[in-house]
């Protein structure tokens, strides 16, 4: 299966998830979520997740100067973004619940 | 990470291309994705040595990406979309929707005149005849009923067109009826250019284009036979009307044989009757005392004269 096509609804999940952990800015981001095995994730799709979460408030933006080049703008999360994350695991668990019983189920089947 | 103190110009020209894809985007929306891309950039080349496209594909498709992650594609059109594109900035133009709600006002004459065009439209299809006195009306059993279903289809119209504004259903049935309803302008609009032209023209045909020469009931006349009360035929009599003017009787073209009277100065003479035809090669009339099959009845004369006149 195509796992961009996994991804897209699934991002905004991580991407909370991430910002939940830890303050960070877009390519902080971008990194922490390939470093945990995300590796498909498209720098674009995580950059423009990450603006449509803040205008929705489900985060939070100051900037931080860098020294190692312009300023970084850094995402937190906000209590609306806490509850759409814990509403996403919720809705996770019960789906991939589902799909790995189905999945499962299948590969006994044709075994 | 190493240090991006030199900003790599292919950077610069990658995210100009971005904005440049991004061109429909409001101006502040743009702005902070833009700047949230241009740091990440720079790290992405820092850490790839300089390679953005290599890493990141076509501009395009990057904001292609950034756009759909964003939620911003429901509302614009890549600027890259050619046509489609040109047409919805044309369609939110702020002139164009003053047209339309400019059109908006105009429509009640549009409902006035579909309630017309429905009626005559049908009266056409039907084949039926049209007033000669008032050309725009169909005699539907006659003028008069004709008039009273025009009025009636305009009021339904006129009513049809204010309950439409009050609701939004029925979109599709009464688009698809403005369209037939607008076909059918064209043939009526001819039938009320062409159609009541000959109506006018008849007429005017009668009057400007009469009988050249002398007449009788709308029939040419190309003799004359005068005869006394006695019964004998007459020889060059002279006919005038009551205005004086001699009714002559000449044809176009040079007749040959025709006997044609002078004056002593030699001008012809064409009211003198009954006109009579030389026998050909000669200079004489055979029998000039021929004439149509008349029997003079016998006539009991009153008197011309009265009283002392």
């Amino acid at each position: 299966m195509d796992r961009s096509q996994l991804l897209r609804g699934t991002l905004d999940a991580a991407a909370l998830a991430v910002v939940a952990e830890q303050d960070g800015y877009g390519y902080d981001v971008l990194r922490r979520l390939r470093s945990a095995g995300l590796n498909d994730v498209g720098d674009a799709s995580v950059y423009g997740t990450l603006r449509r979460l803040y205008r929705a408030g489900a985060l939070t933006s100051y900037v931080e100067p860098s020294d190692e080049g312009p300023h970084r703008r850094y995402y937190g999360i906000t209590a609306r973004g806490r509850a759409q994350l814990a509403e996403a695991r919720k809705d996770w668990a019960e789906f991939s619940q589902a799909l790995s019983t189905l999945l499962e189920t299948d590969v006994e089947v044709t075994a | 990470m190493t240090t991006a103190a030199h900003v790599p110009s292919e950077v610069e020209t990658y995210l100009a291309r971005v904005r440049a894809a991004l061109g429909d985007v409001p101006a502040d929306e743009r702005d902070d994705l833009l700047a949230e891309v241009e740091a990440s950039l720079h790290e992405t080349a820092s850490e790839t040595g300089g390679s953005v496209a290599a890493q990141l594909g076509p501009p395009e498709d990057f904001a292609a990406e950034l756009r759909s992650a964003a939620g911003l594609h429901p509302s614009t059109v890549p600027a890259t979309a050619g046509l489609r594109g040109t047409l919805e900035r044309l369609l939110s133009s702020p002139r164009l929707a003053a047209l339309l709600r400019f059109v908006r006002e105009l429509a009640p004459i549009w409902w006035a005149v579909r309630g017309y065009v429905a009626v005559a439209a049908l009266a056409l299809a039907a084949g039926a005849s049209w007033s000669p006195s008032h050309e725009y009306l169909p005699r539907i059993g006659n003028a008069k009923i004709g008039a009273a279903v025009i009025l009636a289809s305009v009021a339904a119209s006129i009513a049809l067109g204010l309950w439409t504004r009050r609701t939004t259903g029925a979109r599709l049935p009464l688009a698809v009826l403005n369209l037939l309803l607008l076909a059918a302008v064209i043939p009526v609009a001819i039938h009320l250019s062409h159609g009541a032209q000959p109506l006018l023209a008849e007429p005017v045909v009668i009057q400007t284009e009469p009988v050249p020469g002398l007449a009788y009931n709308g029939a040419p006349v190309d003799n004359i036979y005068p005869y006394t009360r006695e019964g004998r035929l007459l020889h060059d009599v002279l006919l005038y009307t009551g205005a004086g003017t001699p009714l002559n009787i000449s044809t176009s073209a040079y007749d040959p044989y025709r006997r044609i009277l002078r004056t002593k100065t030699g001008a012809r003479v064409s009211n003198a009757f009954p006109v009579r035809y030389f026998e050909p090669g000669t200079r004489v009339v055979l029998r000039p005392n021929a004439g149509p099959k008349v029997k003079v009845p016998r006539i009991a004369t009153p008197p011309l004269r009265t009283g002392r006149h």
